[in-house]
């Protein structure tokens, strides 16, 4: 096998291929992955109380994997922060399931040595976008359905689809939804990174079209090593994908890439008032929130702790507006759209908007994109040869 | 929003800001109602269907003037006009209040002035309205629901002869009182012992030097607290209790959701739930057959046969339904009922009643002696009497001390800058605290919050109180301030 390589494959484990929502694949890949001792704990995401609970797990008992099985597109816990904070990656192996944004954030955070990427294995998983719970809970329950009788959600396409216990489905318009201010979260729909290749594997069901299984890209070395190995064990069963499938594939990739950037236009587009973020900032109370979930966060002493007249001032509220951006300044190049922030936000400040504006900013200025690969050096830190070589005093964009 | 302060929330969300004298609030909400009634934007069916003695009402209000309502508030009459307007034509209007209109002596009056203005503008009985009290604890309609009120047993039956009479049949006593019991200051200053739960009178008492006098002089005092407060450092004995992490039961909001908190951390030392700590002391005083409980729950489903509201709710509904069930819930099947007051009032005949309500001004007013007006409050940082957040870093660090918010020309006249120490002075007590001069806060009235124990606004404030409830006045009283020794 070679890396860049697509697969089809299914779970060889009859029940889990059975159980599972498309086949297994992920699921025997991790029990793989735990009883080889390629990793000694797994990260995933197992099912709570309902569909809006999601439980970020550290599993390191094989069978416990099947608890996780399935996608939850109503609970973002977030991962990487929890990765970094909890785990010791310099002294153990694991594997983490992760959409885009989560692979991103290891990814830089491994750049500054806070997590060990030789030490973590990435199963990527192709995303859609996630969507709170809390107001599809309201919306659902004043349509008149019973929102926890949810059994299944999915995305396809423009296409929400909710399935209940009860035999009852119902399919709602994410476009007719967004426009509303449900649907998915915002940092989700100005996403362009739909399928993770900078994950280790990258699996899903793009290009598929209904198909039973779970297609496969080998995005590294250490991806197609585990992979192959699970494929020689008889863990799961492949066959190549066709050039039709790729095709599919890569035709979806494009759509969502091409919506993602209609949205980005619309909202990082410098409205008429230019004092629109200094006014938003107005609502901050403090509560940290967004410093605290932030992955990329990282600080021992961080300065908003401090008491900086007029720009942390202590005891004040609302704080200077400086309080909310300089997080984002800070993170600018680095920030990898997951939209915790935004999340948590008590005020309801559309932070993550401004946080991956500045972030594409950073890009163009520094020809830098976060959290697409360990090759890519930060800006601030690696000074690449052409830039050395640059006698002016003139700030241009210099290809790296 | 009203309030004699721009606060963080008037800077972020009001559209109309009715900055007023504080303890005015009677005065601006009958030149309102004038308003609502003088432009016909009353709402004529609900009126007709659902409520009585408007007449009185309309007659009562055409003898307002509005000129002199502006003078005595200080609120500009076009502002009042135009919150009146946008209330009574809003598709849903809603009144969220709290300790700002209540804590004066007429504290019950404001808030019939708030219901006659959702009875006239049919904002009630109907999700997103009303008359809603925000209360101060996260548990304030919990306690109120169960009886902790001088004139409630639980379920809000009132406190007479039939009541105890049923109440003794239930629990399978005798002598249970048919009085209403002593009212919060009463309490203090008239008991010789006195079993605290969760409160700081030395700090959130008006008065504190008084309070002080009343705590010192008990035969016995007991606190049961989660710390070590100002007033549990008075007690004979202190019983520590668990904190909400620490206990499984339920917590009940302002909007009457009953839902279940559980314990994620053993408490700490000796520290244990606070029923326990109450069933074992019943059991020394030798009542073990009537206070046997294993668990909250046990005591949740004696709440279920005590309190109808409660009847249809237990903890393992709570534990499936996400979100808590809303009293009154009458029968395991039912719901819960988050919005009440649809079809009928809880008065006799189901009406709602207009009251009509003369302003009163405060007990005590500003005068040559004591020019200013010093209102009391809250900072987002700290919680009451800051117990837990003067012991959290982060939250301490923000705010470690009081201070008093004066107006930059009150200020200068003074001849006070920022940050210097000032002297404040009311009829009650002293107090040395740190200026912060703020266009925030009108002329001739200061604010000072109250969560610091060593620069306590409570020694200021007046114990006056309200005839009706007797909540103490601490949103108003007069002081003079000069300026702190050079040290």
């Amino acid at each position: 096998m070679k890396t860049g390589e697509l697969y089809i494959g299914i779970s060889s484990e009859k029940q889990i291929a059975e159980k599972a929502e498309a086949g297994g694949v992920v699921t025997s890949l991790l029990k793989f992955a735990l009883k080889s001792k390629v990793v000694d704990t797994v990260v995933a995401v197992k099912k709570g109380k309902n569909r809006y609970e999601g439980i970020l797990s550290f599993i390191t008992e094989p069978e416990e994997v099947e608890e996780c099985t399935g996608s939850f597109h109503f609970a973002t816990p977030g991962i990487a922060k929890n990765v970094k904070k909890y785990l010791d990656t310099y002294n153990k192996k694991i594997a983490v399931v992760c959409k885009s944004c989560d692979a991103r954030a290891l990814i830089e955070l491994a750049k500054i040595g806070q997590v060990n990427i030789e030490n973590i294995l990435m199963i990527g998983i192709n995303c859609s976008g996630t969507l709170a719970p809390v107001p599809h809970i309201s919306m659902l329950r004043e349509s008149g359905t019973d929102p926890y009788k949810l059994i299944y959600e999915d995305i396809d396409g423009d296409k929400l689809i909710l399935k209940f216990d009860g035999a009852m489905e119902k399919i709602f318009s994410l476009n007719e939804l967004e426009e509303k201010g449900l649907g998915r979260r915002r940092n989700c729909q100005r996403c362009e990174y739909p399928i993770p290749q900078m994950a280790d594997l990258a699996c899903g069901k793009w290009g598929l079209n209904g198909e039973r299984g779970t297609f496969i890209e080998l995005c590294s070395t250490k991806g197609k090593k585990l992979f192959e190995n699970a494929v020689s064990e008889e863990v799961v069963e492949i066959k190549a994908a066709s050039k039709e499938q790729i095709k599919r594939r890569k035709q979806e990739e494009a759509k969502k890439v091409d919506f993602a950037k209609t949205r980005q236009k619309a909202d990082f587009t410098t409205p008429e008032d230019k004092f629109y973020w200094l006014s938003q900032m107005q609502a901050c109370i403090k509560c940290y929130g967004c410093r605290d979930v932030c992955p990329l966060c990282h600080c021992k002493r961080c300065v908003l702790e401090r008491d900086l007249p007029e720009t942390v001032e202590k005891g004040v509220i609302p704080p200077p507006p400086t309080f909310g951006m300089i997080r984002l300044f800070h993170v600018a190049c680095y920030c990898v759209n997951c939209g915790q922030c935004e999340d948590v936000c008590s005020a309801d400040i559309p932070v993550s908007a401004l946080g991956h504006y500045l972030n594409k900013n950073a890009t163009e200025l520094f020809d830098y994109e976060s959290g697409v690969s360990m090759d890519v050096r930060l800006p601030l830190s690696a000074v690449p040869e052409a830039e050395r070589a640059n006698k002016s005093t003139e700030l241009k964009a210099i290809k790296r | 929003m009203l309030d004699p302060r721009v606060t963080a929330t008037v800077k972020n969300l009001a559209d109309i800001h009715l900055q007023l004298k504080p303890g005015t609030d009677a005065a601006v909400l009958n030149a309102m109602i004038k308003v609502i009634m003088d432009e016909g934007l009353e709402n004529e069916q609900f009126i007709k269907a659902r409520t009585v003695d408007y007449e009185g009402l309309k007659a009562f209000v055409s003898n307002i003037d509005l000129e002199e309502v502006q003078k005595i508030t200080s609120v500009p009459l076009d502002k009042i006009r135009a919150s009146a307007a946008a209330f009574a034509k809003a598709a849903k209007g809603c009144i969220l209040y709290d300790e700002g209109i209540t804590q004066h002596i007429t504290g019950s009056d404001n808030i019939k002035l708030l219901a006659n203005l959702v009875l006239l503008t049919g904002h009630i009985g109907k999700p997103g309205t009303g008359v809603n009290p925000m209360r101060g604890q996260i548990s304030g309609e919990g306690s109120g629901d169960m009886g902790c009120v001088n004139v409630f047993y639980p379920g809000f039956r009132r406190v007479n002869k039939e009541t105890a009479e049923h109440f003794q049949r239930l629990w399978g006593v005798e002598n249970l009182p048919s009085n209403p019991g002593k009212t919060f200051m009463d309490i203090i200053n008239t008991c010789k012992v006195i079993y605290m739960v969760g409160v700081n009178p030395m700090i959130s008492a008006p008065d504190s030097n008084n309070v002080r006098k009343s705590l010192e002089g008990l035969d016995f005092l007991v606190v049961q607290d989660i710390f070590m407060t100002e007033t549990a450092e008075l007690a004979d004995v202190v019983l520590p209790a668990a904190t909400w992490v620490e206990r499984e039961g339920t917590h009940t909001g302002i909007d009457r959701r009953v839902y279940k908190i559980n314990k994620i951390v053993e408490p700490p030392g000796q520290a244990k739930q606070d029923w326990w700590i109450t069933m074992n002391i019943a059991k020394q005083m030798g009542f073990s057959d009537k206070f046997n409980y294993n668990s909250s729950k046990d005591i949740f489903e004696e709440i279920r046969t005590c309190i109808p509201q409660y009847a249809g709710i237990s903890y393992e509904r709570l534990d499936k339904t996400i979100g808590g069930i809303h009293w009154p819930c009458p029968s395991e099947g039912h719901p819960g009922t988050p919005t009440m007051f649809t079809e009928k009032f809880n008065t006799p005949d189901g009406k709602g009643h207009f009251q009509s309500v003369e302003y009163k001004p405060p007990a005590e007013s500003s005068d040559r002696e004591y020019p200013f007006i010093l209102t009391t409050g809250r900072v987002i940082f700290h919680y009451h009497t800051g117990s837990m957040t003067r012991r959290t870093d982060n939250l301490y660090s923000e705010a470690p001390e009081a201070f008093i918010q004066i107006h930059p020309e009150d200020a200068r006249e003074l001849k006070i800058s920022n940050g210097e120490k000032a002297i404040v002075r009311s009829r009650r007590g002293r107090l040395e605290i740190k200026t912060r001069i703020s266009p925030d806060i009108i002329r001739g009235v200061v604010f000072i919050p109250f969560h610091f124990g060593k620069t306590n606004a409570n020694i200021l404030t007046n114990p006056a109180f309200d005839p009706a409830c007797k909540m103490p006045e601490f949103k108003v009283c007069a002081v003079n301030i000069e300026k702190g020794d050079e040290k």
